[in-house]
């Protein structure tokens, strides 16, 4: 899928040139709301908390060219539960998932102020399980899903020069787990060093 | 904004559009529908065939009509309660029912390629087979012909087989072990029952399996199960919202919060050996152990249905598997461990200190022919694991020919009916 994404990037590229002929290293932070595609097998969506908050994080390098290449990562609180299904009925579970994902990323400018955004890459998966109602019992621990990608596009309005507010849709994709996530984020974008280019 | 672009964009959001709607899917990934005979089967008028009947069509057949499908020859063997045929194209299996009808035998059920998931119904029957529905295992010419289909299609391509041989009665008693790997075969390959289940333990013979392996894992309350990976994890259960380590969690609560693949309970192990005892005429089991600190709780329930099994009569050995040092090292602190009856997957040497029954090694090592002849000189059996690849499956089942020293006493495989074909036909061309 990735692929696909990277190979319709190209005959855009190819076609569009930034016109302010400059580089610059952008830092993006964005702060906004989750939804987990509830997909569990044994747990009603109405025992599933699916929007929680997510924050995310980027480092980009914005080339002379449409494109940006950088790091991206996250916080992302995917879910909560509060019960399962069982042989006999429903049981009483508390779960949730975060994940902090460290991704390669992607970003092309395709129209003023809107940006197509992809990555892929590892992430770690912090879970929290309680099965026995015991507080002293409770399970946390971490595991690693190495084949995730993300897709997405941001809105941005610049406030100064080096600064622009925008609003970022996200798509996310947890191979480990085959968990789907989208958010929806605030995010502000500062331009932390920026130079011409002849 | 240039045409291509607007044309590149649109395509992109779309692809979104399309993620989005995927990601709503159920897990569907290890599901591959066992085609059933429904309105037209024939199975409903018929009597069941007995064991001596089913014992009586037993033997190796050239496939005269449909080879393209099923290859030039296939063994059909009685398995429990129904009859199996195992080939080599593509691993070629067939698992049908068989009843009489009137002077008829007739046989229904699905056939598949192991290798991959092509698979259909097939049915064959034999005529004027008054003699065979009596039992008589001297008929020596037997035809068959019949219909298969693709998927869940009406069969209705030919199909015809007859008699080669029979199987001889050494081939009847040669004890070499057709083992299964994780009680029958990988959730991965498809199969329609969850790997190191009670319900794949059950349904191991089909496969052709005279043994099988399964893994022993511990939980926090110190039962021994069967599952093979480190955590849980949507390979092996469906999907749900635990994670970590299955030592993490109790067995009542495995058992009420977790389903494998196919819906089945994680077995605990006295489970697993009442099934082995009960429902299946299984000979070996091969115990992974996984976890170190399990070895004293599982030798205790070895002792236990080592003994149920000789009181009922059965033949069964069980066998703690050492396949690690960490295990090896453990299993020397058992008192009297070289009494235990185990199969190490080490070094010879290792297998020597053990006092191992089986010397059990990985079969991309080689051959080993030396080793084995020492270790069989010694009174101990070879083994490989985890052979796959049909054209190793026919070496290492072939190799030493009549020399029983340089001979492998059976082998560990995710596709049984593969070794199946092999073990039945070696013995007999």
């Amino acid at each position: 899928m990735i692929l696909l994404l990277l190979l319709l990037m190209v005959p855009v590229t190819l076609y569009s040139q930034n016109q302010e002929r400059s580089r610059s290293i952008n830092l993006v932070v964005g702060g906004g709301i989750g939804h987990y595609f509830n997909t569990f097998t044994n747990v009603l969506d109405e025992d599933v908390r699916n929007n929680r908050p997510a924050f995310s994080g980027k480092l980009l390098w914005q080339t002379e060219y449409l494109l940006r290449l950088g790091f991206e990562s996250g916080y992302y609180f995917v879910y909560s539960t509060t019960r399962v299904k069982t042989n006999s009925g429903s049981e009483k579970l508390t779960s949730n998932l975060k994940v902090v994902p460290i991704f390669l990323s992607i970003s092309m400018k395709v129209i003023n102020h809107f940006e197509i955004n992809f990555g892929t890459g590892w992430a770690k998966m912090i879970y929290t399980v309680n099965a026995s109602g015991s507080k002293q019992e409770k399970i946390v621990g971490n595991t690693y899903s190495m084949s995730n990608y993300t897709a997405g596009f941001t809105y941005s309005y610049p406030l100064r020069k080096n600064l622009d507010l925008g609003s970022e849709f996200k798509y996310l994709y947890f191979g480990k787990t085959d968990d789907s996530y989208c958010s929806v984020l605030l995010t502000i974008s500062y331009k932390i060093l920026w130079w011409n280019v002849r | 904004m240039t045409r291509q672009n607007k044309f590149s964009f649109l395509q992109i959001v779309s692809i979104l559009f399309i993620m989005l709607n995927q990601s709503c899917d159920k897990q569907t990934d290890y599901e591959l529908a066992v085609p059933k005979f429904n309105e037209f089967s024939a199975m409903s008028d018929a009597t069941p065939l007995s064991d001596t009947s089913k014992h009586a069509i037993e033997g190796i057949y050239k496939v005269t009509s449909g080879s393209d499908m099923f290859g030039d020859t296939m063994v059909l063997k009685q398995t429990r309660n129904k009859i199996s045929l195992f080939g080599i194209k593509s691993g070629c299996y067939a698992i049908l029912d068989a009843g009489s009808l009137e002077s008829q035998i007739i046989m229904e059920g699905y056939w598949r390629y192991a290798l991959n998931s092509r698979t259909g119904l097939l049915s064959l029957t034999i005529d004027n087979a008054d003699q065979l529905i009596k039992g008589n295992a001297s008929v020596t010419s037997i035809s068959l012909y019949g219909k298969y289909s693709n998927e869940q299609l009406t069969p209705a391509t030919q199909i015809n087989m007859v008699l080669l041989k029979k199987f001889t009665p050494r081939l009847r008693s040669d004890p070499f072990i057709i083992g299964a790997h994780r009680a029958g075969g990988r959730t991965s390959d498809l199969l329609p029952i969850s790997e190191n289940s009670i319900a794949m333990i059950n349904y191991s013979e089909y496969f052709g399996s005279t043994g099988i392996e399964i893994d022993v894992a511990l939980t926090k309350d110190k039962i021994p199960v069967l599952y093979h990976d480190d955590d849980l994890n949507i390979r092996l259960i469906q999907k749900g919202p635990l994670y970590g380590s299955i030592h993490d969690y109790t067995f009542p609560q495995l058992r009420s919060l977790v389903k494998l693949i196919h819906g089945e309970d994680i077995p605990s192990l006295e489970e697993a050996f009442e099934a082995v005892l009960n429902n299946t005429k299984l000979k070996d089991v091969w115990l992974d152990i996984k976890e170190a600190e399990s070895i004293p709780i599982v030798i205790q329930l070895q002792k236990k249905y080592l003994d149920l099994a000789k009181k009922a009569g059965r033949e069964v050995h069980i066998f703690i598997g050492i396949p690690t040092e960490e295990v090896y090292k453990a299993f020397k602190t058992y008192p009297d461990y070289k009494n235990v009856p185990s199969l190490c997957e080490l070094l010879p040497d290792q297998v020597i200190t053990t006092n191992s029954q089986v010397w059990a090694f990985r079969w991309t090592l080689g051959i080993q022919d030396q080793e084995v002849i020492n270790m069989h000189s010694q009174g101990r059996k070879c083994m490989v694991w985890t052979l796959d690849v049909p054209k190793f499956t026919e070496i290492y089942t072939t190799w030493g020919g009549e020399d029983a020293a340089r001979r492998f006493d059976g082998l560990l495989t995710n596709y049984p009916t593969i070794l199946a074909y092999y073990h039945y036909v070696r013995h007999n061309f």
